[in-house]
């Protein structure tokens, strides 16, 4: 059964959550000699809104993130999520990391329980195991998969509490190319059916436009958002629909790639 | 769904029942090429003639040793006595070195509390509290098992701590931002995380315990292999001496067996 189909008859719907940052910036080291790494970051996520962050190495897309999900602490600003701000870790969120950080004591189906948090159901997890094409590996342990199928399972582990914010720090770029679209349609599938808000970071220009409502491009570290570009396409989106092709070539000429 | 992936994968398991069986036999037949030779050698050594008894017995005269203290029913009181001090000194001393190493490690505020003042103690030589030991403690059990206990416990300690200290910080927040904190994260994360190093803590430990059960022996005892040693040094029974040596050598060897028995169960995934 596809998941969607298991999502809809499991009745699953997250409580919407928009997120919001107002003015934030992180900086890093001791005062004096600090490094501003964000600075007046101001954006608003819709509730259900898939938002992508594109941006040069080093920019940083994981420390927003990390922002969000209540990791580390805003140095000014604040973020909220669904109006309440966030302070410390917050559970309504749902990571996925860039590496796949799965507990090697924990078998394959178990690392994907942790991320259920107690609200597990079996049913949903092997799903979720199936849709990331992980059925017949549930009892293997983390060293015995290859870095591609554990990040797959990170994947499900983070999809697994059906939290109202999925934040995913580049979760597909270990993939092989075939797979990576796959999973990215799983990822569009759970954040429709649930109706969770999504924010990912990814360095695919092609993975972006198939993904985003909106992307969000930051600048060179420290000097905020540069650009915010709205994908008005109707999904389920045609990877190669020519209406997408203006915007890939602006968004390559950002990155100064002249097509 | 089709994944084209090739994945690095193995077996769940580790192979079919009678692999398993082989491997070890194999490993085995290894581990004793060594000692088969050494004990070879030393028969001919024994027997070349020069060599008197009591500088060199051959393997023989103390297996006729091992065979006389036995049927005199000592030999086994002996053992019992010294693997039982052993159990107990190590059981305190590891215990102990695992909830501290553990406090400290856990907490850095515990951490500069203990750190400097367990740091200090560990650098007096071990032996040097056997006076103060003996006049605390006076000449029985007690002193021993304490002796015994403070050899198993700075391995631990430092293991332990070294290992909860060391445990990946990716990992401890994946369980804190799925929800785990105080208790659960400990015991759901941080545990597991530093299972391995404190395995190896305890077995260094236990090695110690053997070597200070020795010198606890040595220093005041009526019984254990300890007092054997001194014994059959004093009456020159070189055989029996030689017999300690290869029955401490095998105790040690047997009980570090029986902890990493424990060992593979409780760390399956290593
Ligand atoms: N905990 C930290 N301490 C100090 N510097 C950090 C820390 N985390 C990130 N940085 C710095 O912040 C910058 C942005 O990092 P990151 O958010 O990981 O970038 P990106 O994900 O966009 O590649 C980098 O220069 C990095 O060295
Ligand atoms: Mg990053």
């Amino acid at each position: 059964m596809p998941i969607a189909e298991t999502l809809r008859t499991a009745d699953i719907h997250v409580a919407p959550a928009s997120v919001r940052l107002d003015a934030v910036g992180k900086s890093f080291g001791k005062a004096g000699q600090s490094v501003d790494v964000l600075t007046n970051i101001s954006l608003e996520v819709a509730a259900g809104e898939v938002v992508v962050l594109l941006g040069p190495s080093g920019c940083g897309k994981s420390t927003l993130l990390r922002l969000i999900a209540g990791l580390e602490t805003a140095t000014v600003g604040s973020v909220t999520i669904d109006g309440h701000e966030v302070t410390g870790i917050d559970t309504r969120c749902g990571v996925v990391f860039q590496e796949p950080r799965l507990f090697p004591w924990k078998s394959i189906e178990d690392n994907v329980v942790v991320g259920a948090r107690g609200a597990r159901s079996s049913e949903t997890v092997a799903a979720l195991l199936a849709a990331v094409g992980l059925s017949g590996f549930e009892k293997h342990l983390p060293r015995q998969v290859s870095g591609g199928m554990a990040q797959r399972a990170a994947l499900a582990r983070g999809l697994a509490g059906f939290p109202g914010v999925l934040l995913l720090d580049e979760p597909f770029a270990a993939l092989d190319a075939l797979t990576r679209l796959t999973m990215q349609d799983l990822l569009l599938d759970v954040a429709q059916e649930t109706g969770a808000t999504v924010v990912l970071v990814t360095h695919d220009i092609d993975e972006a436009l198939h993904l985003a409502d909106r992307i969000v491009v930051l600048g060179e570290r420290g000097q905020g958002i540069a650009e915010i570009v709205t994908v008005d396409h109707p999904r389920p989106r045609d990877r190669s629909h020519p209406g997408l092709a203006p915007l890939r070539d602006e968004l390559l000429a950002r990155f100064g790639i002249h097509p | 769904m089709a994944t084209v992936e090739i994945g690095r994968t193995r077996p769940a398991s580790g192979g079919n029942a009678a692999a398993k069986v082989r491997r070890t036999l194999i490993t085995v037949a290894y581990g004793l090429v060594l000692p088969i030779s050494i004990v070879a050698f030393w028969s001919w050594l024994a027997g070349t003639g020069e060599f008197s008894a009591s500088q060199l017995p051959s393997p023989g005269d103390v297996l006729w040793a091992a065979g006389d203290l036995a049927s005199r029913g000592v030999l086994l009181d002996h053992i019992l006595i010294s693997t039982q001090r052993v159990i107990t000194g190590f059981g305190i001393g590891a215990g102990l070195g695992v909830i501290l190493g553990s406090a400290v490690g856990l907490s850095p505020l515990i951490g500069r509390f203990l750190q400097p003042t367990i740091g200090a103690i560990r650098a007096v030589p071990s032996l040097a509290w056997v006076p103060l030991l003996l006049i605390w403690l006076g000449i029985y059990e007690p002193p021993k098992l304490t002796l015994i206990a403070i050899g198993a416990f700075f391995p631990v300690f430092t293991t332990v701590a070294a290992g909860f200290r060391a445990v990946d910080r990716n990992l401890i927040e994946v369980g804190r931002a799925y929800g785990k904190s105080g208790i659960a994260l400990v015991t759901g994360v941080l545990l597991p995380a530093a299972a391995p190093t404190i395995f190896s803590g305890i077995r260094l430990g236990l090695a110690q315990s053997w070597l200070f059960l020795v010198a606890a022996e040595l220093i005041a005892s009526s019984k254990g292999l300890g007092y054997l040693l001194i014994d059959s040094q004093n009456s020159a029974r070189t055989d029996i001496l030689f017999l300690v040596i290869i029955l401490l050598a095998l105790l040690g060897k047997l009980t570090d067996f029986v902890v990493s028995l424990v060992e593979k169960r409780v760390l399956r995934w290593v």
